[in-house]
């Protein structure tokens, strides 16, 4: 089975400086192939991948944002596994065989990496063996920090879209990364929500170690405040795609709701009360997501969560 | 029974490194108001720093203690005066700062803010804050309400024009 390895950069030029070499080394001791989709950065990062890596072929792209520029990518492959990853992102040399290995199985629709620091030490961000509960009006997501429970493969909610492989094919019958989410963030665990509610899995392989270093993509592009706005807005829309069970659906709105109240009791306008109306703006779009849930989904918000934590279906 | 006036009941939410917020409040009560003996109401994460600034005599809340019984251990002060320290921003909590001054029975209510500005408010004037407080709360609730209102028929209508639910159920 060949793999397209995909480097989704918009500005990341020091960033590839170590990202590529190490995703070339991988790709080459399988025969695989390496893309670099560039979302129209201004940072010379297309001069130094051809002059520095003339065989990586470079996707140019105008900038559109990081799901538009993955699922272009993705689209142009000719492979049947597609794996994604961040200019943050150093692979290992032998980080691609499990992961095909995994995808081998008819009903695997993504397998998600083992992240880990650049010292060997395990990642506080979201990504190893995710899952996730309605609270509060909001899908939480948590993540795997015991050492111990990140040993065996397993299911998980979503793979984080840093690292992560997938088969081409489901990929495209879900539409890939939703440009609702735009301009970032929540994009992979609306993708890896879908995949449960058709009926596939999404799967950790602790075989597959990358490192990741943390925030050093957006952190570095864009203010803080508003990266958690739209995080927020992300949330609040995640919620309205996805959320079919009537009555979490009646209690998240409802939860939503207060948020209002809570938030004008602390001065300055707070990300959750701005996020509600952001997303508001975006209902529209939202609802036709919803619709389209509607129709493909084969099982409940209840059987997803609980499927992905490794209950049997 | 403490003589009704003669104690000052200084609430407050202060953490450490904000002493001086509640010295200055202290002091500048004590200039304008005569001595006064001061009982401080907070909680738990405030005492070190009441401590501090040599507030000993406290009321503890927020410790799973009943809200009657603190104010039951407020009011048995019989505070003449109540002195809010404004340091935390969220208007929450200047919200519980306030009506815990208006319930604790105090005739006269300073209002100290960080900068060091103290505003004198009579009982009526602390209740009509404390109103303008809930009814700008009330009012978000409505208005959050009826975007989610909105946002809900959205939704749920375009999920019902889709079909059944799970129709690909096998």
């Amino acid at each position: 089975m060949k793999a397209t390895l995909i480097i989704v950069n918009y500005n990341g030029r020091r960033l590839l400086e170590r990202s590529v070499p190490a995703a070339r080394e991988a790709a080459r001791r399988g025969g695989h192939r390496v893309v670099v989709a560039d979302d129209g950065s201004t940072d010379g990062s297309v001069a130094f991948l051809q002059s520095q890596h003339p065989e990586v072929h470079v996707l140019r792209l105008r900038h559109a944002g990081f799901a538009e520029a993955s699922n272009a990518a993705v689209a142009a492959a000719d492979t049947d596994v597609v794996v994604l990853l961040n200019t943050d992102v150093i692979v290992s040399p032998d980080f691609l065989p499990p992961l095909l290995e995994d995808l081998a199985a008819p009903d695997v629709f993504a397998v998600g990496c083992k992240f880990v620091n650049p010292d060997g030490s395990l990642t506080d961000a979201l990504g190893n063996r995710t899952s996730g509960s309605w609270e509060g009006g909001l899908l939480l997501i948590h993540h795997e920090t015991n050492p111990e429970r990140l040993r065996a493969r397993c299911p998980q909610l979503y793979a984080n879209g840093g690292a992560m492989a997938c088969q081409r094919a489901k990929w495209l019958a879900l539409g890939g990364f939703q440009a609702l989410y735009r301009p970032f963030y929540w994009e992979d665990v609306d993708l890896g929500y879908r995949a449960w509610g058709r009926g596939w899995q999404v799967l950790y392989e602790p075989d597959s170690v990358v490192v990741h270093e943390q925030g050093s993509t957006i952190g570095r592009l864009y203010d803080r405040e508003w990266v958690e706005l739209m995080s927020a807005k992300n949330a609040v829309l995640f919620s309205w795609r996805n959320l079919l069970d009537p009555a979490a659906f009646r209690r998240a709105l409802c939860s939503q709701a207060r948020w209002a109240a809570d938030d004008v009791l602390i001065d300055g306008l707070p990300p959750r009360t701005r996020a509600l109306w952001a997303a508001l703006r975006q209902v529209r779009e939202a609802a036709r997501g919803r619709a389209e849930e509607a129709r493909e989904r084969t099982c409940s918000d209840a059987e997803i969560l609980f499927r992905s934590r490794g209950g049997a279906a | 029974m403490t003589r009704q006036g003669a104690t000052a009941v200084v609430l407050t939410f202060a953490r450490r490194g904000e002493q001086d917020v509640i010295r200055a409040a202290v002091d500048e009560v004590s200039r304008r108001a005569g001595a006064a003996a001061f009982v401080a109401v907070a909680t738990p994460a405030s005492l070190p720093v009441l401590a501090e600034v040599g507030l000993r005599d406290t009321v503890v809340f927020g410790d799973g203690s009943g809200v009657r019984r603190v104010l039951a251990g407020v009011r048995s002060r019989r505070p003449g005066r109540a002195v809010v320290v404004y340091s935390s921003g969220r208007m929450s909590a200047h919200l519980k700062l306030e009506f815990v001054a208006l319930a604790s029975g105090a005739r006269m209510t300073y209002r100290c803010a960080p900068g060091g500005r103290v505003e004198v408010v009579g009982r009526l004037g602390l209740a009509w804050s404390v109103a303008r407080k809930c009814l700008r709360a009330a009012g978000c609730l409505a208005a959050g309400a009826i975007v989610c209102l909105l946002a809900w028929a959205w939704l749920r209508g375009a999920q019902a024009l889709a079909g059944g639910r799970y129709a690909r159920r096998a």
